[in-house]
């Protein structure tokens, strides 16, 4: 009878997402000015269809196959996290007055698909990642006052730059190594990325010295300062935090200047430079010789995308339904690989249509930097976008070997306090400009 | 527009495509890569046993069970049942200790509950059983029994494969396990010196001795303008750079050609073959013919290997000419050579799961024959033919003569550090228009078995399989 149930289950969980996606789409289309739907109706299906899911999963995981009934942490967890649900919406709706509820609700979307995941791979974890959410929900409400408080915040690129170099080299100090990577600090208790802090202050730093014409000096000093960071976090290891920099460099470089001869002259940049790490550092190399061919080295190298790969191509199309996988035979599959053990458990529609989730969210993003007419603002929008979906694209694609593996956490998914907060934190900011651009569509602001 | 919305709009689609490319590479995945993948012997899924299903049976090809799932209230599950599976333990392969053999390979297809939602439901309404996938094989139990009871005590393996397909009619190795027992026995088979769980046919490698020779002569043919009228007198033996060779039992076979050679199995004459073809030419007509690749299969399988190259001395290049040396070949490759000459040089990928049906025993899998690889042209082909032919009729292979069909084969006898030499044959039947190809190897054969009469035997009662039952 339990097995019926998560048969259907599986199933169930492609409905609901594709429903979700079905809605989320006319939502964004409708907000592109192409169609005419009802906005409400399909918010209203897309948070049905989040919680229907929650629901669905928390039956499954929460059931008790040895003592055959219910347990009751899981199902506090659920309902907790159920609650959650309704009051995040109604909360971001309350401090983001112009956010668009779209954004909210692939994030919470994403975010109860990571709780669920987590819930059936390691419970204490799933418990301390709702409590981050929490606390990145609270410290969301505060950002517009921040933003209120200190009014001149585009003219402080100095102070970014010098901070996030503060923080990048106090890890070469104080830092500790995890995963092969030297990019941790400690403090008692508590852990965190400094990099993951460093992302804030850069796109601050960059939108700062891009919101106006840069001439031929401010774009050396900071072409020059940004290479420094990058070459600092290479030699931290921190290869896929590397890449987010550079990458999101590159996108607002391109979206201030508009100047293709640049951008690809930066693409040019990145290769070479990839070509001078890949000799310099033995690192890199395992990386590049674990993705040419795993198989090659599967005891040790190619070990972690080789597991990941079973997961994937076991799962199948629909799954082996929740429960039912070996999702705990991946390495780091709490963090890093946490898209392989949806692809096992929920199977591979569900996985791409929670692309089509990213994409979504992303699309909204660029739309909101798009509208936005203030500059400055835009900038923000649309780095914060970027870096978020060059950090989803380069770990989804590292764990199905499209590229290389860089370890960085799926955005709203993977298990990490930093990780959420960063993402929260950044989707706040792109909710504040959609609301800033809302409120001051009435009254003309000067482009600047 | 302006230039910075433009901008926004571009990075927009190149985001998008990024994604739209990660879809894509997924699909590939699930659609291309899986099989591999779901099998692969690192795959830690494939250990993983429901015992709340029925997995699915094993059986021969006429249909009889090796192997079937049973309810048991004791356990709370299904438990394995294995029935005569004794003579096809390394093909069926056992389940209580880990995985191997087809209960390892076709794990998934096993497991696999088609139609599952309805399976589930009829189960949850009807209580009936919710069953996996059978596997039909392509083997017949009735030659794997007659093969066992051929090799008696000896060490080995017996691959028969159909000459126009690949497929595996029988594939025996020996000594043997009770796949029921696996699990109580698991210690003392484990470290067992005479490794009865290794499946000998796919993945022992042995020495091939004279049967090498097929491929020394192929080089020779590729490589030696005038190979078919030389000649060279055979004295029983020849001096090498540091190394003596010796032919069998140091019986001088006089003036010979190729032809001659070959059916008597001169070790002389094939060590001079390689020296004038020479080290580099000889590894290269063993690659082309996979010998240090070899073919495969739908279960785990070793790589033979043939190690001679410019740099070797020449001992080591003589040695390796009679199939001596650092040369290692599985019984199963030897027998999809000896199907490639009786095929005109066209190697069939050799298979042992012949289709798969579901729970109400339709047919939702068959395994079409393919072709592997061309590794002989048809002329090297139809010469090797009438080679292993003469073998039969008058040189060492006379064992393997029969009444009623002429069989075409080499003989081998490796010499091994380790205790007696291994007997090896290879050949096929009818040679006019061959039907089978066989492949016998005896380990430290003690004189108590022929590999040349039991490959007969195997041609015979497999051309003749409809008298067995």
């Amino acid at each position: 009878m339990f097995d019926l149930l998560i048969i259907i289950s599986r199933y169930l969980f492609v409905i609901y997402i594709a429903v979700f996606l079905y809605n989320g789409t006319a939502y964004l289309l409708d907000e592109a000015g192409l169609t005419r739907h009802s906005h409400r109706r399909s918010i209203f299906t897309c948070r049905t269809m989040t919680a229907l899911m929650h629901i669905t999963a928390f039956l499954i995981l929460s059931y008790d196959r040895q003592a055959i009934t219910y347990s009751i942490p899981y199902l506090l967890i659920g309902a907790a996290g159920f609650v959650f649900i309704i009051m995040s919406n109604f909360v971001a709706e309350k401090v983001y007055k112009g956010g668009c509820p779209l954004i909210w609700n692939c994030v919470i979307f994403l975010l109860d698909t990571g709780i669920i995941m987590l819930v059936r791979l390691n419970f204490p974890l799933a418990v301390r990642q709702l409590v981050w959410i929490c606390v990145g929900f609270f410290v969301t409400m505060w950002i517009p006052v921040f933003v209120k408080m200190v009014p001149k915040f585009e003219k402080l690129e100095s102070v970014y730059i010098i901070l996030s170099f503060m923080l990048i080299i106090s890890t070469l100090v104080l830092g500790s190594k995890e995963y092969g990577s030297r990019n941790w600090i400690h403090m008692g208790k508590l852990s965190f990325q400094p990099s993951e802090i460093v992302k804030f202050l850069y796109i601050f730093y960059l939108a700062s010295v891009f919101r106006k014409k840069v001439n031929l000096k401010e774009f050396i000093i900071t072409a020059f300062l940004s290479a420094l960071l990058v070459i600092l976090l290479v030699f931290q290891k921190d290869l896929g935090s590397a890449l987010i920099f550079f990458m999101t460099y590159m996108v607002m470089l391109y979206i201030s200047t508009s100047n293709e001869l640049l951008f690809f002259s930066g693409i040019g940049a990145l290769s070479v430079g990839s070509v001078i790490a890949y000799r310099l550092f033995s690192h890199v190399r395992v990386r590049v010789a674990a993705w040419k061919d795993p198989w090659a080295d599967i005891d040790s190298g190619g070990y972690q995308i080789c597991q990941s790969l079973f997961a994937i191509g076991t799962g199948g199309i629909f799954g082996s339904g929740l429960t039912r996988g070996m999702p705990l035979s991946i390495p780091v599959v709490s963090k890093d690989f946490i898209f392989a053990a949806i692809c096992e458990e929920f199977g591979t529609i569900y996985a791409i249509c929670l692309i089509g989730v990213f994409m979504l969210l992303f699309i909204r993003g660029m739309m909101i930097a798009f509208q936005c007419r203030r500059r400055y603002y835009s900038i923000i929008a649309a780095g914060f976008t970027a870096m978020m979906a060059f950090q989803t694209f380069l770990i989804i694609g590292g764990v199905i070997k499209l590229i290389p593996l860089t370890g960085v956490t799926l955005p709203f998914v993977s298990y990490g306090g930093t990780s959420i907060l960063v993402s929260i934190l950044a989707v706040s900011f792109i909710q504040w400009v959609n609301g800033y651009q809302k409120a001051s569509e009435g009254n003309e602001v000067p482009n600047t | 527009m302006k230039g910075s919305k433009k901008s926004i709009k571009r990075v927009s689609i190149m985001l998008m495509l990024m994604f739209v490319l990660c879809a894509v590479y997924l699909v590939k995945i699930v659609y291309f890569d899986r099989q591999n993948m779901m099998v692969n012997s690192y795959n830690p899924r494939i250990n993983s046993a429901d015992t709340t299903i029925k997995r699915g049976d094993i059986r021969d090809i006429d249909g009889h069970v090796f192997a079937y799932s049973e309810y048991s209230q004791d356990e709370g599950g299904y438990v394995r049942k294995y029935n005569g599976a004794e003579t096809s333990c390394q093909v069926v392969g056992y389940t209580g200790a880990g995985k191997y053999g087809v209960e390892a390979s076709q794990n998934f297809i096993l497991q696999n509950v088609d139609s599952e939602l309805f399976q589930r439901l009829r189960s949850f309404i009807k209580g009936t059983e919710v069953q996996g996938d059978s596997v039909y094989l392509t083997v017949d139990k009735d030659l794997q029994d007659l093969a066992s009871k051929l090799m008696g005590s000896n060490k080995g393996a017996v691959v028969v494969e159909e000459v126009s397909t690949g497929r595996i009619l029988c594939m025996v190795s020996k000594p043997q396990f009770d796949p029921q027992n696996v699990a109580e026995s698991w210690d003392s088979l484990k470290d067992d010196e005479n490794s009865p769980l290794l499946n000998r046919a796919s993945q022992g490698l042995y020495t091939p001795g004279s049967v090498f020779k097929i491929v020394t002569a192929v080089s020779a043919i590729r490589n030696i303008p005038d190979v078919y009228s030389f000649t060279y007198d055979c004295k029983g033996e020849q001096n090498f750079e540091n190394k003596v060779i010796h032919c069998y039992n140091n019986k001088s076979h006089g003036s010979e050609n190729i032809v001659d050679a070959f059916a008597n199995s001169c070790n002389v004459f094939f060590s001079v073959l390689g020296t004038k073809t020479g080290a580099e030419a000889l590894r290269q007509t063993a690659d082309e013919m996979l010998f240090n690749e070899g073919v495969p299969f739908d279960l785990s399988v070793s790589a033979p290997s043939v190690q001679v190259n410019s740099l070797s001395t020449e001992s080591e290049l003589v040695e390796t000419s009679i199939g001596q040396g650092r040369t290692m070949v599985t019984p199963l490759f030897m027998a999809a050579v000896a199907q490639s000459i009786a095929n005109n040089g066209i190697m069939m990928r050799p298979y042992i799961i012949d289709h798969i049906v579901n729970y109400d025993e339709m047919v939702i899998e068959t395994t079409i024959p393919e072709i592997y690889s061309n590794i002989l042209n048809q002329a090297e082909a139809e010469k090797l033919r009438e080679m292993m032919i003469e073998v039969i009729n008058r040189g060492t292979g006379f064992n393997a003569d029969s009444d009623y069909f002429q069989v075409a084969g080499k003989t081998g006898t490796a010499e091994n550090p380790g205790g007696n030499d291994h007997l090896w044959f290879v050949g096929f039947a009818p040679a006019d228009s061959p039907q089978y190809a066989v492949s016998v190897v005896l380990e430290n054969g003690d004189g108590s078995a022929n590999a040349s009469v039991i490959a007969r035997k195997m041609l015979y009662n497999t051309i003749n399989r409809d008298e067995l039952k």
